[in-house]
């Protein structure tokens, strides 16, 4: 516990603890009520009594079957995933002290797609409980290897979003390739599944399937935090503070590949999840990324609970795909980021 | 064979004079295309060529062998197809142009969604083509079987079909009253039979009321997962295909809320071959159903 001793000057002496927390504690209390908001949100009306009934009940009724087998796991995958994108983002953005590294954007999430896809479609993941999540691991895990290779520690904002770009569309068009390769007549279709993602009709199993590998990812992301502070001072500084970079790292890589697989092998690509929320939270935390990292995994969560929710109380028929939403508000968000970046560095 | 096809080329370039304003041969053309068609029409047609999966069916039930020239290919498949262990020797097309037209076809049987610009080419060159319409009920499926076999001059065969389908379909019909048990079709991504499909008349000639067309659904159409368990069907249809590579779209068939369901209510699987052609071999649909509805009575019962 080197790093921990070392690391505590870092820490803000100016912010009170209360002060600390209350961010957090906002979050955390808007998740809440967004969580039980949304076993509300479906096609079927299921009223406050008689969602209460379905919660506590075990008598089969059809609500209980719709709120347990449908909203509950759907609501709680939300949450899941939305940490995850915003933790990975988070991260991200600070190993590279990129400000535009996110899991969409780089195609991380695009290439654990492609794993996915392949594990899926091959029926690895039916022969084998965790071989979806697996593959999205492995996918996920190449492309942000390949991006550090890449782009390197000291590259560009430029250099790591043209390499993102790359492997973005390669994994695509490599998705694209397995899905026409598939001898079902299914397949070709669902690309637009795995290109902008959907929560619909998960179940418990996909839950359980993902949070496997979910939550040791959200261990190791959550331990580099204070590296990542120690990192913002350059790579040199912090190396003689005592880090080893290498292994803060590796942590980061492994840790993405678990969070970001594991989460678009059970919905697909969820873009701009983990720019939006770093980038909206860094402010409000002192810009430390220690502190940005918890509050970047509930901001996430929030955002994409609020935006499953939002997804199903829109009109009924086919459901738009809650990637479709997020790029909708995320993308002119992006295009802000980067007239602000080019307005600060000439 | 190679005669077979200069013959219909040069048929072809003669025909193609057809379409040339001023020729005066243009017209004596046409003259000798209708007296040609004319002609064979009154012939029984001993060259059929089928191009649908339903036709195919129909043809081999009502005609001889050795009239039908060729079948196309899904006739071959043993999930959509009832004949596919007895079209050794046939021919098989995929609904091309190039495919039809060598074998100088004096009947061309298609379906109304089959290969339309091969149909359209094969109408334009003089070919008789017969389309048939899709089916949306039984009774199409009579009309179906009597349009085409006036077409082949089997009537008496049709008939014949007809009348051995009926009394399935008598021998499985259920109570008409209004508390019937219900049904609900579920296919792969969600999708049900409602109103004006061939199914929804599958499901009421078993004695059951189709809760797809219940909520309101015309012909084939998606539910949402929530909607299907709330409608609460006795009886949740699903197709029995062999396994198939994965895919998405099988996932709602077996999602943990539709076992949950199925503890309260029964799945029963009709082979793809019966129903997704409208056929006599729809009775055979019908009883599966029917056995359902009086094991759920039965049960019920004791």
């Amino acid at each position: 516990m080197r790093e921990a001793s070392v690391s505590r000057p870092l820490a803000a002496p100016t912010i009170g603890l209360d002060r600390a927390w209350r961010l957090p504690l906002a979050l955390a209390a808007l998740l809440a009520l967004l969580l039980a908001g949304s076993l509300f949100a479906g096609p079927v009306t299921v009223g406050p009594r008689e969602l209460l009934g379905a919660l506590l009940g075990r008598n089969l009724s059809v609500a209980e079957i719709i709120v347990w087998e449908l909203r509950v796991p759907r609501t709680l995958l939300a949450a899941m995933i939305g940490a995850s994108l915003g933790l990975a983002g988070a991260v991200l953005q600070g190993l590279l002290r990129n400000p535009l590294a996110e899991p969409g954007l780089i195609g991380v999430s695009a290439s654990a797609a492609l794993g996915a896809v392949i594990a899926f479609y091959t029926g690895f993941a039916a022969a084998f409980p965790l071989g979806l999540p697996l593959g999205g691991m492995v996918g996920a895990g190449v492309a942000v290897a390949v991006l550090m290779i890449l782009a390197g520690r000291q590259s560009s904002t430029l250099t790591l979003i043209l390499a993102g770009v790359a492997v973005n569309s390669f994994a695509g068009a490599l998705t694209a390739l397995a899905l026409n390769l598939s001898p079902n007549p299914y397949a070709a279709a669902e690309i637009v599944f795995w290109m902008m993602g959907s929560l619909a009709d998960r179940s418990f199993q996909h839950l359980g399937v993902a949070a496997a590998l979910t939550l040791p990812g959200w261990l190791l992301l959550i331990s580099v935090g204070r590296s990542l502070d120690a990192l913002s001072l350059g790579e040199e500084a912090a190396t003689s503070l005592g880090f080893d970079l290498q292994a803060v790292r590796w942590r980061a890589v492994i840790g993405t590949a678990l969070a970001v697989g594991a989460a678009v092998s059970v919905s697909g690509v969820i873009g701009f999840v983990g720019l939006v929320v770093p980038h909206l939270l860094r402010p409000l935390v002192g810009y430390q990324p220690a502190r940005l990292l918890p509050v970047s995994a509930l901001g996430g969560a929030v955002l994409l609970v609020a935006t499953d929710i939002f997804v199903r109380m829109l009109a009924p028929g086919p459901e738009l795909k809650i990637g479709v939403v997020t790029a909708l508000i995320g993308a002119p968000f992006f295009l802000i980021l980067l007239l602000r970046l080019r307005a600060t560095s000439p | 064979m190679a005669r077979e096809t200069m013959r219909g080329f040069g048929a072809g370039l003669m025909r193609r004079l057809r379409g040339r304003r001023g020729l005066r041969a243009g017209a004596l053309v046409l003259a000798l295309i209708a007296l040609m068609v004319a002609g064979r029409a009154e012939a029984r047609p001993e060259r059929i060529v089928s191009m649908n999966l339903c036709t195919d069916q129909l043809a081999l039930a009502l005609v001889e062998r050795w009239r039908i020239g060729s079948l196309s290919t899904l006739a071959a498949d043993p999930d959509l197809s009832n004949v596919a262990d007895a079209i050794d020797g046939f021919r098989l097309n995929h609904g091309l142009s190039e495919e039809i037209l060598p074998l100088e076809p004096d009947l061309v049987v298609a379906g109304s969604f089959t290969a339309q610009p091969t149909v359209r080419l094969l109408t334009r060159l003089g070919y008789p083509t017969l389309v048939v319409d899709f089916a949306r009920s039984i009774d199409d499926v009579r009309a179906n079987v009597r349009i085409l076999g006036e077409a082949v001059g089997q009537m008496a065969r049709a008939d014949a079909l007809i009348g051995s389908m009926d009394g399935r379909l008598a021998a499985a019909a259920g109570p008409t009253g209004s508390n019937r048990r219900t049904a609900l079709y579920l296919q792969p991504n969600g999708y049900t039979a409602g109103r004006d499909s061939l199914i929804d008349d599958v499901i009421r000639h078993a004695g059951l009321t189709n809760l797809g067309a219940e909520a309101g659904i015309r012909g084939h159409g998606r539910l949402s997962l929530e909607t299907l368990l709330a409608l609460a069907p006795d009886i949740l249809i699903t197709d029995e295909s062999r396994d198939r590579a994965p895919a998405l779209a099988y996932e709602i068939l077996e999602h943990p809320a539709i076992t949950t369901l199925l503890g309260r209510s029964i799945r029963v699987k009709v082979p793809t071959r019966l129903w997704i052609c409208g056929l006599p071999a729809i009775a055979e649909a019908v009883e599966i159903l029917a056995d359902a509805r009086r094991r759920l009575t039965a049960e019920a019962g004791s």
